[in-house]
Formats: C-alpha cells, sequence, structure tokens
C-alpha cells in the first residue's frame, strides 16, 4: 500500500501577498500564474493539496475565478476527480464560499456541456 | 543647392518668427500680470506658451466649474497634439476637489509621457504658502510643471496626500493605503477595499483603452490619490480611457439587450454606469467574468458613512451605505472614468 502524499501550499508566503487579476495583463501575481504554476503542478503530483489563502491583503473575483473555475476548466472531464484532492484552508468563510462557488459554476458548465454533447448524438 | 540653401533659410526665418511669437506672447503676459499687480511666483524664462487659466474651484460636480476644469483639460490635449509646450496658471485657484485635481494630473502626465518635446510650466498663487501651492508640492506636480514652489506641506488635510500611478495591476502599490485604514478598520475593511481597488486597476487593464483610437497610452494607465481630509479617507483612481458608457456598448450590447432596456429610453450616461454595475450582478451565475465592477462599487457597502461615486463620460452615479442611489448627467463628458471611495476615520471597534 502506498503512502498518501500531501503538500500545504501557503499563498501569502509562496506565491504573493497582493495576488491581483486573471491573466498576465493584468499584473504580475494574476490568477492565470497561479494556477499554471501552482495549483496544477501541484494537483498532478500529491494526493492532497491545502491551499492556505489567510494572509494577503485579499482575493478580487477575478483572481479566484481565474485560478479555481480556471482549474476545473483546464480539467474538463476529470475535474471532478481532480478538484476532490483540493483541500482549501482559511478562517474567513467567506473566501471558502466563494472559492466553492467558482468550482461549481465552472462544474455546471462542464456537465451542461456534456450534456448538450450526448443530446446531439442521440 | 540653390534649393537646399533656400529651404534652409526659409526654415530658419519661420523658426525665428515662432521664437519672437513666443516672446511676444511671454511679455504680454508678464505686462498683464504687472497690471493687475500679479506677480508671478515663478522663474518668468520658464514660461512655455500661451497659459491655460485654471478656475478658481477645480470641481468635476458642480456644472459651471466643471465646465472649466474640462476646458483645461481639452486644452492639455490639444497642446499635445499640435506639439506646443504651455504654461498653466494656478493664480486663481482658490479650491481644489481630489477627483478634478487627479483627472488634471492624469492629462498632464500622459501629455507629457506621450511627446517629451513638450513641457509644461506653472503659475502658483501669490501667496507661496497657500493650500494650493502646498497641494501641488505635496503630489510632486511642480517638478511635473517646472515651477518654483517654495512651500512647504505642513497643512493636516495637505500632508496625507499621496500620488500613485501604473500600468498593470499592483497590489503592493496600496500598501501605505491599507497601512493608514487598518488603524481604523478592521480585516473586512481593508480586505474590501484591497479588492475594490484592484478591480478597477483591473478594469482599466481590460476595458478603459480597448478599441480607443483617440488614446494609445504606453506609459501609466490609471493614476490614484489618496487624502485624508475632513475625518475623512478619499481614494481616486481615475483613467482616461473610453469610458463606461462606451465601453459597455461596445462590449455588451447584443447579449444583454434587455439591461439595457431603461438606458437606451432615456440614452443618459449615469443610466449606462448604473447598467454596468447591474450588468456585472447579472453574470455572476452563469459566466465567469465581469464580477469587477458590482466588487468595486459593493467594497465597502457595510461600512457606515462610506460612499462610492463613479464619474464616467457626462454621467454620475453615487451609492452610500445605506443604499441610497444618486445619478444624474452633466452637459460635458470628460475623458475616462474616475472612482471614488470615502470612508470615515472611526476608533477601530473589531
Amino acid at each position: 500500500m502506498t503512502k498518501m502524499t500531501e503538500k500545504h501550499y501557503y499563498i501569502a508566503d509562496e506565491f504573493s501577498k497582493y495576488p491581483v487579476g486573471r491573466i498576465p495583463a493584468d499584473g504580475k501575481y494574476n490568477g492565470e500564474r497561479f494556477r499554471k504554476e501552482v495549483l496544477i503542478p501541484l494537483i498532478k503530483s500529491y494526493d492532497k493539496v491545502f491551499i492556505h489563502l489567510d494572509g494577503t491583503r485579499g482575493y478580487g473575483s477575478s483572481f479566484l475565478e481565474e485560478s479555481f473555475g480556471g482549474l476545473v476548466r483546464y480539467f474538463d472531464t476529470d475535474a471532478k476527480n481532480k478538484i476532490s484532492k483540493l483541500i482549501i484552508v482559511t478562517r474567513k468563510p467567506h473566501w471558502q464560499q466563494e472559492v466553492q462557488q467558482y468550482i461549481e459554476d465552472a462544474l455546471k458548465i462542464i456537465s451542461k456541456r456534456q450534456e448538450d454533447y450526448l443530446n446531439g448524438q442521440s | 543647392m540653390f534649393e537646399g540653401s533656400y529651404v534652409r533659410i526659409l526654415k530658419n526665418h519661420t523658426k525665428s518668427k515662432l521664437i519672437l511669437r513666443q516672446r511676444r506672447i511671454e511679455i504680454r503676459y508678464r505686462r498683464r500680470n504687472k497690471k493687475n499687480n500679479r506677480k508671478p511666483s515663478s522663474n518668468p524664462e520658464l514660461f512655455f506658451g500661451t497659459p491655460i487659466k485654471l478656475p478658481s474651484t477645480l470641481s468635476l460636480n458642480d456644472e459651471s466649474y466643471r465646465n472649466r476644469i474640462i476646458t483645461v483639460y481639452d486644452k492639455i490635449i490639444h497642446h499635445l497634439n499640435i506639439g506646443k509646450s504651455f504654461t498653466l496658471d494656478f493664480s486663481n485657484v482658490k479650491d481644489i476637489q481630489p477627483a478634478a485635481m487627479l483627472l488634471l494630473f492624469a492629462h498632464l502626465k500622459y501629455a507629457l509621457y506621450k511627446n517629451s518635446l513638450i513641457k509644461a510650466s506653472g503659475i502658483l498663487p501669490k501667496n507661496t504658502n497657500s493650500k494650493v501651492s502646498q497641494v501641488i508640492k505635496q503630489i510632486g506636480l511642480s517638478n511635473i510643471i517646472l515651477c518654483e514652489n517654495d512651500s512647504l506641506p505642513s497643512d493636516e488635510d495637505v500632508i496625507h496626500w499621496q500620488v500613485i500611478s501604473g500600468r498593470e495591476a499592483d497590489g503592493s502599490k496600496t500598501e501605505f493605503i491599507l497601512q493608514a485604514i487598518e488603524k481604523y478598520y478592521g480585516d473586512e475593511v481593508v480586505e474590501g477595499l484591497y479588492e475594490g481597488v484592484t478591480e478597477a486597476m483591473i478594469n482599466v487593464r481590460q476595458h478603459a483603452y480597448k478599441s480607443d483610437i483617440q488614446i494609445d497610452i504606453e506609459g501609466d494607465e490609471w493614476w490614484l490619490f489618496f487624502q485624508i481630509k475632513d475625518g475623512m479617507f478619499h481614494i481616486s483612481i481615475c483613467d482616461l480611457g473610453i469610458g463606461i458608457p462606451k465601453s459597455l456598448n461596445d462590449n455588451h450590447y447584443e447579449e444583454n439587450r434587455g439591461i439595457f432596456q431603461y438606458f437606451e429610453r432615456k440614452k443618459r450616461d449615469s443610466d449606462a454606469i448604473r447598467a454596468a454595475i447591474k450588468l456585472g450582478k447579472s453574470r455572476t451565475r452563469e459566466e465567469n467574468r465581469g464580477k469587477g465592477l458590482p466588487q468595486i462599487v459593493y467594497a465597502l457597502q457595510d461600512v457606515e458613512g462610506s460612499k462610492i461615486s463613479i464619474l464616467s463620460g457626462h454621467g454620475i452615479y453615487v451609492r452610500t451605505d445605506a443604499e441610497y442611489n444618486i445619478d444624474r448627467d452633466f452637459r460635458t463628458p470628460i475623458r475616462g472614468t474616475i472612482l471614488n471611495w470615502s470612508l470615515p476615520l472611526i476608533e477601530k471597534h473589531d
């Protein structure tokens, strides 16, 4: 039996205290960069990934949506499985809820697309 | 050979005519100042071109003053377009509203960045330590408009004026604001403000200069003022882009006809600002973009005594904590958009 691997990642210390924006044109510490350089590699390498949100100056909606909603879009049909590895850690319930909402919204879009595709097939 | 010399002579002739004209204007202006018993506070040798006179009150919320300060902005852009240096005459200015000053600052920085050959000089009020001179010194405008400013910023409502600018959204630039605010407010308010201000910077990146053929920004895209006055924090951020009404029409018209119905009927810019906020809210469930403006508008909604105002094109939209909304259109439009947040300085209570 193989041991489950875990990783704790602290955004404020390891990425930036000032995360902002969606794409590189918006700002240096943007959601797309966070998703590509941090979230995707971590999810691919570990069984459980704990993302610690506290300690930053805040999160704009565009950063959170691009990071976590974008993560679902990246894994596409395998998203549900991959996202189950992700655990959001924060003392602030509204951040937790916001991230959860973006993940759910992105998952809904994927399942609607799959549904439409299947309906088209039949 | 002959033709070349002729062109050279003609060029020199035109150049000397221009220099003579410039001198005549300067002499005329100095005479007028002398007649009015007003001594220019700056070195006269530093005056450039025809002086642009600023109104006694720099305000964008009062129709008559608004028209006059917008004329000043237009003149700056006109001088940029014809490649001519100019002088800003502050001698009559008595009162400065941050939003109007911020937009003046942005126009100046933009014009001087865009054409490094043009220069701007300034004439300050007679009283060397007037509030206006102090503000000009405090925000670094004295260096931009090349004027001797002997004032010493010391007034309580001047020393807190701070200005920053940038191209990308950079949260670290707001740290000094957040540190000032967190002396009075808890995490939630500080975060809300950080999120509102940085989303405003992103909005500038994503929408303000889109499809704009008149303004081709290469340097800074947004300018921000921070001020503490009359027991309130004031944060204003502006851009010189196409403005919300035009950006709204360009981007979302077809897919959001319903939201536009009210706006279409009246065709007011203030309704376009309302529609843009509503559009952002309505897009939160189904789509992954367009949430920036609501986050900006509702950033401080739980703070008692707070206020957000948005000026864009002809329109102004004001929202207070009590959900008391005001909107109206002015006759003269501004170039770009200004967002202002105000919140009271109160004793910290967690």
